[in-house]
């Protein structure tokens, strides 16, 4: 029981990834992004069941499979946020989050990194 | 309270505070865990001795108990004035309060995902994605931070959340939050962790993406996107630095051998400075074992 919603739960999980990608992705992908503390052949097996189900396309890229959602699949895959998350100033203090506000001479500060980056 | 009791122990809290205003350029992998572990270090010093101060006020000098004997320098062992008493206590009660906020939020934020959800992807105008430490760990994206992102960059952020949960990000910014709650001055220490911590999930996805301008270029897009503005800026240009590290990676040169003994000769110092404190605990057994004997 507690085996087959972990994997319903990790179905969802790789749907939401190949969906929020919008292009089609590896199992090595899909594995580094989704689930690197499980196997590949795990993350394998989704993918494939998935595949049987209809819920996911393939395509020969090299010597793997490229995955993609086909369309209709697509939709639905994002949720509301919930009332816990939206609240900004409780999750700051507790979980890591990709890039906070800049001021505005730090984002002056990053476009000149930028500039001088690509003129280099 | 003797001085000699306080004056070690409130060297060894300024020295760690002091430690945050330092550029260290140490390692992630060093300066996160020693960071850290003086941060909880110095805050449980200072609140062991503000609790025995509020022990000592409220139960009263316990003169004839032998657990306390052992110690002449705690409060626990003659009057504690009411005024300092009053404030010991009132200290205690803020503290308790503010803690109690922090592991409120964290439960809330852990309580917000599926249990063994793995990756959630929230419907919003607005630009954000965390890491929610569930037993497998959940990554939460909004479709607006992944919008202006190639599939690449999108990787990036997968691979920058995956890895705050891998390398267990979390435990470190809970005790950092904890101890900047209780001694407000530690901040700027808890703010180098936290850039140590961002800083570290940023190499782990540059590997895997294997190109460190691509990271820098999510990084980018993401700060600068007109839909952000959902977390408030630690200051120290914290995210111009992370670019900066990924694009130039010789300019964030990692301390030579030097630096990094005399960081630890420091953190050693510190630690020496408590553990002067420790010949109590010397004093308490040969205690204990005349008691026996």
């Amino acid at each position: 029981m507690v085996i087959r919603r972990a994997t319903g739960e990790l179905e969802e999980a790789v749907l939401r990834f190949v969906w929020a990608m919008d292009a089609p992705v590896t199992p090595t992908e899909v594995h580094e992004s989704v689930a690197p503390d499980l196997a590949y052949t795990t993350v394998m097996t989704v993918l494939t069941r998935l595949r049987q189900k209809g819920r996911l396309e393939r395509e020969r890229r090299g010597r793997a499979y490229a995955y993609w959602a086909p369309d209709g699949e697509a939709s639905h895959r994002a949720g509301q946020m919930r009332n816990q998350l939206s609240s900004a100033d409780n999750r700051d203090a507790v979980l890591s989050s990709f890039v906070e506000t800049l001021s505005d001479a730090e984002a002056a500060e990053l476009r000149r990194l930028l500039t001088e980056h690509e003129s280099s | 309270m003797s001085a000699g009791f306080v004056l070690p122990t409130l060297i060894g809290v300024a020295l760690i505070a002091l430690m945050g205003r330092v550029e260290w350029r140490l390692r992630q992998n060093l300066s996160i865990p020693l960071f850290t572990a003086a941060m909880v270090a110095a805050t449980g010093v200072v609140t062991l001795i503000v609790t025995a101060t509020a022990l000592g006020f409220v139960v009263g000098p316990a003169r004839s108990s032998a657990l306390v004997e052992w110690c002449r320098a705690i409060p626990l062992h003659h009057e504690v004035g009411p005024v300092a008493g009053t404030i010991a206590l009132m200290a205690l009660a803020a503290t308790m309060f503010r803690c109690g906020r922090i592991m409120l939020a964290r439960r809330q934020a852990v309580h917000s995902v599926q249990m063994s959800g793995r990756l959630e992807i929230v419907e919003s105008e607005r630009c954000f994605a965390y890491a929610v430490p569930t037993r497998v760990g959940c990554v939460v994206v909004s479709t607006g931070l992944l919008a202006p992102l190639s599939a690449d960059e999108r990787r990036a952020v997968f691979a920058h959340e995956r890895a705050h949960l891998r390398l267990g990000h979390h435990r470190y910014l809970l005790a950092v939050e904890l101890s900047q709650a209780i001694l407000p001055f530690l901040k700027p220490l808890g703010a180098q962790v936290r850039h140590a911590t961002e800083r570290a999930a940023d190499e782990a996805a540059a590997s895997v993406v294997a190109d460190r301008n691509v990271v820098a270029r999510a990084i980018s897009a993401v700060a600068l996107a007109p839909g952000f503005g959902a977390v408030p800026s630690l200051g120290g240009g914290s995210v111009t630095r992370r670019v900066e590290a990924l694009l130039w990676p010789h300019r964030e040169l990692t301390a030579p051998a030097p630096v990094v003994a005399a960081a630890f000769a420091g953190v050693f110092a510190i630690t020496a400075a408590v553990g002067v404190q420790l010949h109590h605990f010397a004093s308490l057994a040969d205690h204990l074992c005349h008691g026996v004997v």
